[in-house]
């Protein structure tokens, strides 16, 4: 049942209450950094052929349509887990800078040697991702479907790791007006999926799940492939909203940067990584973090009483 | 799991291992013009139309490709003669009939050749096995006829494919094939207990139609040729890399474009340790080595 909400002050739904941002006291990062950097690493698996009844990012359709089998955008996808992936960790390892890892359940089954890349970086996080990069969460499933979807990517990436993953970022930010709810009820902490802030805040009535902003616009396949955006502009959008950000007041702002292997991790543009990355290092006001650590100094230094 | 992923060869990242080139190169180049046709009047319009945009013909879409056969591809001969590159054509099987000084032009520049269909506008998806297993031989048959050679690559006609495409293309002789874009190197596909096609690194980035869906120009192109290039480059002095250009005479060999094709041809020939490589060169080599590269898990 969808709840009806009248044309009043507030949200129109019910997971979260609107916030003014400058109304919110400073929140102050560890070591003085007005920057909480994390950095979103996907290790995903696209179906060749996904069941029938699968809802896919119709933004991804074919050059020509959607055919099957397409082993085009299939073997586009799979060359990020055989050889791009392998570009973006030693970067990243080379800089120092964790990653939070969102992988499908699917991934997991096919590429047990990228989990034991993942498993063996100690001070990274894996996070779930749902099942697969052509299976969507989406309004139209039941709360039943929902919830086992959920579950199930919950279990695998627990199984492969031995510890139950704290965080949730959906495959293609698919979600229902019952997800953060659903979220918590199976155990999750935080959520990555909503792009509408620049710090943690709490979701729901109870204030058990933690909203971690996802950054959209920073994200490789969301600006490089969908927007178009010539890579080599990349880097320099990353300078400019970081600068913007540590400006920012109230102190204290989130910022995420999302890595596709198969977008970033090709061979013409993992250069412009590179310029990222050199560019994050130069900075002294980034607190590089799992998104897991950022959703706990947040939760830790606001109280759910004293929040705002 | 997808049946097909299993019969792709594999080997972790951290297991490879350079595979010695010829003259110990770091990297191998392979340029596939594509000289093609497009029907003027479409025999099939289902599962796609060749020519959504209008009731057939299509002037604009149509004579923008013909320009290609007519003026592009004379001018990518001069750039690659001037070049001295001797490239792997990407054909449709009917461009070489209705033009045959296109292979004359290839033949006396010993080109390479990798079948692309009959017409660019007959699309493989929704054909079963029968029909897809004619369209293949009827590439070979046609192009043993014209050279009395035969054919060892294969790249679907207009990137369109059926589950049985890899079988079919082994069973027609075949021994490459560049429908697959999910490595830098060599991979071997098991498609029948006692036979493999070898799946050649195959760019789409680097396949100048990505400036026909809104890539950036000529320019555009040349750096990207140039960072792909560069990576791929570096990577060379340690692992096994080949790099693949892909361009069309009705795209790059436009006046406008042309001068950023020879650019980025240039930038990778001035550097030492370039093979410039045909598709059945690469083949041959990779059938070769006595290290192996990925493997096929033994579980059939």
């Amino acid at each position: 049942m969808v709840a009806s909400f009248e044309r009043r002050p507030g949200m129109d739904h019910d997971i979260y209450p609107y916030q003014v941002d400058t109304a919110r006291r400073d929140w102050r990062l560890p070591g003085g950094a007005s920057i909480a950097l994390y950095v979103l690493l996907h290790i995903e698996h696209w179906e060749l052929h996904p069941p029938s009844g699968s809802y896919r990012d119709p933004r991804f359709t074919g050059v020509y349509g959607d055919f099957a089998p397409d082993y085009w955008r299939w073997s586009y996808r799979l060359y990020g887990n055989r050889v791009g992936i392998h570009r973006i960790m030693r970067l990243l390892d080379d800089f120092a800078i964790p990653a939070t890892v969102a992988i499908n359940s699917m991934a997991v089954d096919h590429h047990p040697d990228l989990i034991d890349e993942v498993a063996r970086r100690t001070d990274w996080e894996p996070v779930a991702h749902g099942l697969s990069a052509s299976r969507m969460i989406s309004g139209a499933m039941s709360e039943a479907e929902e919830r086992d979807h959920l579950a199930q990517a919950r279990a695998m990436i627990a199984e492969a790791f031995g510890t139950a993953p704290r965080g949730w970022a959906a495959q293609d930010y698919g979600a229902s007006e019952r997800t953060s709810r659903l979220l918590a009820e199976l155990g999750f902490s935080y959520t990555l999926d909503w792009p509408n802030d620049e710090r943690p805040y709490r979701q729901l009535s109870d204030s058990r799940l933690v909203a971690v902003p996802s950054n959209p616009d920073f994200d490789d396949v969301q600006t490089l492939w969908l927007r178009r955006l010539p890579v080599w502009d990349f880097p320099s959008l990353v300078s400019e909203a970081l600068r913007v950000l540590s400006q920012s007041r109230p102190r204290g702002r989130v910022f995420g940067l999302g890595l596709h292997p198969w977008m970033i991790g090709a061979a013409h543009r993992i250069a412009y990584l590179r310029d990222i990355l050199a560019r994050l290092r130069e900075r002294d006001d980034l607190w590089f973090a799992t998104a897991g650590q950022i959703a706990d100094h947040y939760t830790a230094f606001f109280p759910i009483e004293k929040e705002v | 799991m997808d049946a097909l992923f299993d019969r792709i060869g594999y080997a972790p990242f951290s297991e490879r291992c350079k595979q010695p080139m010829p003259d110990d190169a770091r990297l191998a180049v392979c340029v596939f013009p594509n000289l093609e046709h497009y029907e003027f009047r479409p025999r099939r319009v289902a599962p796609r139309d060749p020519w959504p945009r209008v009731p057939h013909p299509d002037v604009l879409g149509y004579g923008m490709r013909d320009y290609g056969n007519r003026i592009g591809a004379w001018r990518f001969f001069e750039v690659f003669d001037r070049l001295g590159i001797r490239c792997t054509a990407c054909f449709s099987a009917a461009a070489f009939e209705h033009f045959p000084i296109l292979l004359e032009a290839c033949e006396l520049r010993s080109w390479d050749y990798m079948g692309h269909g009959i017409y660019n506008t007959r699309y493989h998806w929704d054909l079963n096995e029968e029909e897809e297993r004619a369209e293949i031989t009827d590439c070979v048959e046609t192009f043993r006829r014209l050279t009395g050679r035969r054919l060892n690559g294969w790249f679907s006609p207009s990137a369109t494919y059926t589950d049985s495409t890899p079988r079919l293309v082994a069973e027609a002789g075949i021994r490459f094939i560049c429908d697959f874009h999910f490595d830098d190197e060599p991979v071997p596909i098991r498609v029948s207990a006692d036979r493999t096609l070898t799946a050649l690194p195959y760019q789409m980035d680097l396949n100048d139609s990505a400036i026909l869906r809104g890539a950036d120009d000529g320019r555009g192109y040349e750096r990207t040729a140039r960072d792909m290039f560069d990576t791929l480059y570096a990577e060379g002095a340690s692992a096994t890399r080949i790099m693949s250009v892909v361009v069309h005479p009705f795209i790059m060999g436009r006046p406008h474009r042309i001068r950023y094709l020879e650019n980025a041809l240039r930038y990778i020939a001035s550097h030492d340790g370039v093979w410039f490589a045909t598709g059945t060169e690469l083949t041959d080599w990779f059938e070769s080595l006595s290290i192996p590269g990925s493997k096929i898990e033994a579980s059939e």
